[in-house]
């Protein structure tokens, strides 16, 4: 071998190395590589491969799922402080926090970009709550989509229902789409109409019907979904505290109420109520609703099923016979409990209006043998269905399956029906489509951007203006873009993103996940549960239309809500029946979402509150940071119990604050949770902490703390201070609308856009409405 | 002006001292006449008071939800000759020409037999039982109508507050029988005697004489816990007797104990009875307090009545963690049927016991939470509490069932 040659082989092997290493490592941050020189190749390069794992050459690759597992590994063995090993030198704390943050955040990134890979044709699967909506707007059918055996339940990411990517499509999905179709369409076009009937049940004459709290009476059949008008003649009297009935319409199967009314009349003397709205079909009953059999802290079963004498006084409900029974008043002659005297009950329905049958005409055609009718019904049908222009050579194949039908023996009508069936079934109508297929198109076309924007705020399909202003191309123009958002949360179809977008954004669906000890927390009743539900909502709607700051969503001192909840706040009930705007004293500690009932109780775990999870959720939802998980085999915290001292949990949460392998993360999570520490497991107010074993006194609560940045606050009204006036406070909610309005998880790629829209709303203080309506109009919007 | 009579200075003297001790003799005695007046006028006062005060005892109206004074009511004694344990009413008939004496027990009355706690279905018929009763609570003056009262002087006392045959009477008072042997009885119906001392203190109401009770091949005689021939009964034996009615005013023996043991294995055997019906029935009381939450829940004080086992009271006191259940009863102690299922579980939060509690409470009260208040829950009312005992369902016929089984049956 000459010379050169073995000089050259171990310089080409060198640089060759030095190659492979910039390569795979090329985009990694320097202060990241410096702490892999400093702490990990030395054990874990090509030479020594310590657990015959190299680090040196692991690829940066986060898209790739072995790659992010990898780095994975690597930032968890770092913050269980397993790594480097005790006898090595150990880099310094904030150095592996700030190497971990790193990891971690490109590990997300790269499953964001990895769930948002698309190919030039996006195709978004509509959630099950959006596809009831579109068939009511688009023929005003009403389908029971949760109904047992209609549609899966769509997974959630974070709260969020309906992201592209999980939304996968399968052949049982398949299966329920075509059950859906067929009924949605015999609904629509019936070859007889179902006649709208009125049926009443009524206690008799000269009679009521007793309605103690939990009592259901009234049974209704409805035997169509649809539009009911449901009238009902009754008295609420509240309990000798003040506290009132609910009447709830409540749904046999679903065990829920589809419509309610707290009720409070002066006195005996009844009120006729009325409620219009969308039913499933299903047996329903009048309620007094508050509590269940079925749930824990309400299994009466001693009903009186009782009528009375409509003058008979309610004090001499009492003795007799029925001593057995529950006791409805007391020894004054008040009630003990909430009350409701039912005269009857009125059920008109399915009620066809002028306006649904106008969604239906020229989707049907008329004449048996006119092909051009034919063929204009199913254009029409078909645009409408997949909100889009339809080419000719779409619309044959269900022409021919029209006749292929009515060869079969079907009558035209029938086999209309199955032609628009097959439409309803066709992937255009159960996607959102994005894309051309053999272009990559980056921004929406008009019909596309109409779509986006009514599934948005509507969480349906684009109505005829909308569209005419897509065909007509308006809506690239800002102003008349802007002009049809107006136009569109003035719609009551607006109120579907007011509920819709809260319980998503503040994941709701967990209030109630565990059911609170009903020997801990008596008071906890599904009434109770509902309430907490519906005063965010009821908040978030009062934030939009009023167009409050979005400070105020964190920091305020008002809240919405009715008497339940003004009893389990210890406030005075609010004047009128219904949810209230109430200014929040400040003695009460409350104002804004973030002293909820239910954002505090979400989190807990049916038996205490657990503030690290309360710290993680107000991270996630409010600043839009998910923290990393813990580390495996972490220990639970333990009760107290025998002769320990009663402490609380926040003083068994120390160790986050002293262990190196805790800190990295806690001290980010932990004091977002720890400022709510004066309030329980279901959001009441505390100055102790219930602790059941041990010994001494229950030991009184700390809900102080310290953000990262060393800022320090003595309890929640001063942390909501320091998060309204935060600095990522828009840039976080811009975040999870547009999460909520793209249907997808955002990347990096994304970030400078999300910017862009706070910025222009940074002058208006970031106003809610004011930020949605900068998303609409923002360049993200309108990107595919 | 008077004149002083002159004589000697003795006879002055005596005078003087005559005339004084005239006047003070007149002081004195119209002082001991006023002082006499005054102790009789005091002893016929407080005679009258004591009259008064007795009459009142004697006339006490019991009150829902309040335990009477000591002493109250009248004693009367006589055979059951009536019997209706399922609303515990019944007659006695008193001897001689009296008319029977028709009773109700008060919710709180008790009943002893064989000196265990018992009920009125426990006691057979004839039996001579010795009793307090006092007059009707108020609102249940109808209970013994008026027409089963007439001509019984002491009808209007008819509401039992113990009952117990004469076992159960004279042991709980320290009486016991010392035999001094056999009498044949002359007369028209002559007849063997047992000739008996009384040994003990003596006793209000009872027998406190020799006396002779008829007996023959009837009587149970119980020695070592068997039945023995009446041999076995010799002069100088400390006995206890059962009696019940016999001719010409005499009573006649049932049962003949000649030692303790052979009592204590009846007594045990009674006791076992009243537990079997108490676990059933549950353990009666009423409410003393009840604290109405308004969602339907709420908290009931209970004063359990006496006379009962005592292990039935520590039993639902040592229910820790369990849950003991509460229904409510009527005055005569009856549930609606399903008394299980129509009773409300609860939780103890306390149970006091009060040192010497008045004649027909247990002494021991006990607070409740009950997540669901039954009607019946109100201050001096009748309920029963459930402890750890298995459910049974109790004779329809002891139930009430509909409202029709709410009116009261006539005797």
């Amino acid at each position: 071998m000459s010379k050169t040659r073995s000089f050259l082989s171990p310089s080409v092997a060198a640089f060759a190395l030095i190659l492979s290493l910039a390569n795979a490592q090329a985009d990694l941050d320097p202060a990241a590589r410096d702490f892999l020189k400093s702490n990990c190749y030395p054990c874990h390069d090509a030479a020594k491969q310590k657990g015959k794992l190299r680090l040196d050459d692991l690829s940066t690759d986060f898209t790739n799922p072995q790659i992010a597992e990898k780095w994975s590994e690597v930032a968890a063995k770092l913050t269980a402080g397993e790594m480097p090993p005790k006898e090595e030198t150990q880099p310094a704390a904030k150095e592996v926090d700030r190497f971990v943050e790193y990891l971690t955040s490109q590990i997300r990134d790269g499953a964001a970009a990895r769930m948002a890979r698309r190919g030039p044709v996006q195709h978004d699967r509509l959630s099950r709550r959006e596809y009831a909506h579109t068939v009511y707007d688009f023929l005003g059918v009403v389908f029971d989509v949760e109904a047992p055996g209609a549609f899966h339940e769509d997974p959630l990411w974070h709260g969020f229902d309906h992201i592209g990517a999980l939304l996968a499509t399968s052949a049982n999905h398949l299966d329920r789409y075509l059950g859906a179709a067929d009924a949605v369409i015999d609904l629509a076009f019936p070859d007889q109409e179902t006649a709208s009937e009125t049926v009443r049940k009524s206690a008799g004459d000269g009679k009521r019907h007793l309605l103690q709290l939990g009592e259901g009476w009234g049974a209704v059949d409805i035997r169509v979904h649809g539009r009911y008008r449901i009238k009902v003649r009754a008295s609420g009297l509240p309990a000798f505290t003040g506290r009132r009935p609910r009447l709830s319409l409540w749904h046999d199967r679903h065990k829920k109420p589809f419509a309610g009314i707290e009720l409070s009349t002066p006195g005996p003397d009844p009120e006729t109520i009325e409620i219009e709205g969308l039913f499933p079909a299903g047996h329903y009953h009048l309620r007094n609703h508050g509590r269940s059999q079925d749930h824990p802290n309400g299994a009466y079963k001693l009903f009186r099923n009782e009528t009375v004498d409509a003058t008979t006084p309610l004090a001499a409900l009492q003795g007799g016979f029925l001593a057995s029974r529950t006791k409805l008043v007391d020894e004054q002659g008040r009630p003990v409990m909430p009350l409701l005297l039912i005269d009857w009950v009125e059920v008109e329905g399915p009620l066809t209006t002028e306006a649904i049958q106008a969604r239906r005409a020229g989707l049907m055609p008329r004449k048996e043998n006119d092909p051009a009718e034919l063929r204009a019904c199913l254009r029409r049908f078909a645009e409408l269905a997949w909100r889009r222009p339809v080419a000719d050579a779409e619309l044959e194949r269900y022409e021919k399956l029209v006749a292929t039908e009515r060869s079969a023996g079907e009558s035209f009508r029938a086999a209309c029906r199955s032609a628009l069936a097959g439409m309803l079934v066709a992937r255009s109508f159960f996607n959102l489509e994005a894309g051309s297929p053999g272009e990559n198109r980056a921004r929406l076309n008009p019909h596309e951007l109409a779509s986006r924007l009514s599934y948005f705020l509507w969480s349906s399909m684009p109505d005829e203006r909308l569209f005419d202003a897509a065909r007509a191309g308006e809506l690239t123009n800002r102003e008349k873009l802007a002009r049809e958002f107006n136009r569109m949360i003035a719609d009551p179809r607006f109120d579907r993103f007011l509920d819709s977008f809260p319980r998503q954004w503040l994941q709701l669906h967990r209030v109630g996940m565990f059911q609170p000890d009903p020997d801990l927390y008596p008071d906890y009743d599904p009434w109770l549960q509902d309430s907490m539900v519906m005063e965010t909502i009821a908040s978030f709607t009062e934030l939009f239309r009023r167009n409050l700051p979005l400070r105020e969503a964190v920091d305020s001192n008002w809240t919405v809500l009715n008497s339940r909840l003004a009893i389990h706040y210890r406030l005075p009930p609010p004047a009128t029946n219904g949810f209230v705007r109430v200014e929040m004293p400040p003695a009460s500690g409350r104002g804004g979402l973030l002293t909820h009932a239910s954002v505090l109780s979400l989190t807990s775990d049916g038996t205490r509150h657990r503030p690290v999870h309360r710290g993680a959720w107000l991270s996630e939802t409010i600043l839009a940071h998910t923290p990393p998980p813990p580390p495996p085999n972490v220990n639970p915290i333990e009760p107290i119990t025998g002769n320990r001292p009663k402490t609380t949990i926040r003083s068994q949460l120390k160790s986050h604050a002293t262990d190196r392998t805790c800190i990295s993360c806690h001290a980010r999570i932990d004091p977002l949770g720890l400022a709510f520490e004066n309030f329980d497991a279901i959001g009441r107010w505390r100055d102790t902490e219930r602790v059941r074993g041990g010994i001494g006194a229950d030991p009184v609560v700390d809900a102080s703390g310290e953000l990262p940045d060393g800022r320090r606050f003595a309890n929640a009204v001063e942390f909501k201070r320091f998060l309204a006036a935060d600095s990522r406070l828009a840039e976080a909610f811009v975040e999870q609308l547009a999460t909520y309005a793209l249907r997808r998880i955002l990347t990096v790629d994304d970030r400078d856009l999300v910017r862009a829209i706070v910025q222009a709303t940074r002058t208006d203080e970031h106003r809610i409405q004011s930020l949605v309506r900068a998303l609409v109009l923002s360049e993200l919007f309108s990107r595919r | 002006m008077s004149r002083v009579r002159e004589g000697t200075v003795f006879q002055q003297t005596y005078r003087m001292h005559r005339a004084n001790l005239g006047n003070r003799l007149n002081r004195f005695s119209s002082f001991a006449l006023f002082l006499s007046l005054v102790v009789v006028n005091t002893y016929v006062a407080t005679r009258a008071a004591a009259g008064d005060a007795a009459r009142t005892l004697r006339d006490y109206v019991p009150k829902p939800g309040v335990f009477p004074p000591a002493g109250a009511g009248v004693s009367l004694n006589g055979d059951l000759v009536l019997a209706d344990p399922i609303n515990r009413r019944g007659a006695i008939r008193p001897g001689g020409d009296m008319p029977r004496h028709h009773f109700a027990m008060l919710p709180y009355g008790m009943v002893r037999h064989h000196g265990a706690p018992a009920d009125i279905r426990d006691l057979p018929p004839g039996i001579h039982l010795h009793g307090r009763f006092l007059r009707p609570m108020e609102e249940e003056e109808n209970v013994v109508p008026e027409a089963l009262r007439k001509g019984n002087s002491s009808g209007i006392h008819n509401h039992a507050v113990v009952l117990e045959d004469d076992v159960s009477f004279y042991s709980r008072q320290g009486r016991t029988w010392k035999v001094r042997g056999f009498e044949q009885g002359g007369g028209p119906a002559p007849r063997l005697k047992l000739s008996v001392d009384p040994t003990g203190p003596e006793i209000e109401g009872g027998i406190n004489k020799p006396a002779l009770f008829d007996i023959d091949d009837s009587t149970r005689i119980w020695k070592n816990r068997q039945l023995v021939a009446r041999d076995q009964i010799t002069p100088g034996q400390q006995i206890h007797v059962n009696l019940t009615w016999g001719p010409f005013d005499s009573l006649a023996t049932t049962d003949v104990w000649l030692d303790d043991d052979s009592l204590a294995a009846c007594r045990e055997i009674q006791r076992q009875k009243h537990l079997r019906l108490i676990r059933s029935r549950f353990l009666p009381g009423w409410v003393d307090a009840v604290t109405n939450h308004d969602t339907g829940g709420g908290e009931v004080t209970v004063t359990f009545f006496g006379g009962m086992d005592p292990s039935l009271y520590t039993d639902v006191r040592d229910m820790k963690g369990k849950s003991p259940r509460i229904c409510n009863a009527e005055n005569t102690l009856r549930t609606w049927g399903y008394h299980q299922e129509y009773s409300s579980p609860a939780s103890i939060l306390e149970w006091t016991e009060q040192k010497d509690p008045p004649f027909g409470s247990s002494g021991f009260q006990m607070r409740l939470r009950v997540k669901q208040m039954l009607d019946g829950f109100r201050p001096g009312h009748v309920v029963r509490v459930k402890g750890p005992w298995s459910y049974v369902l109790l004779p329809h016929d002891e139930c009430i069932m509909n409202p029709e089984d709410l009116k009261r049956p006539g005797n």
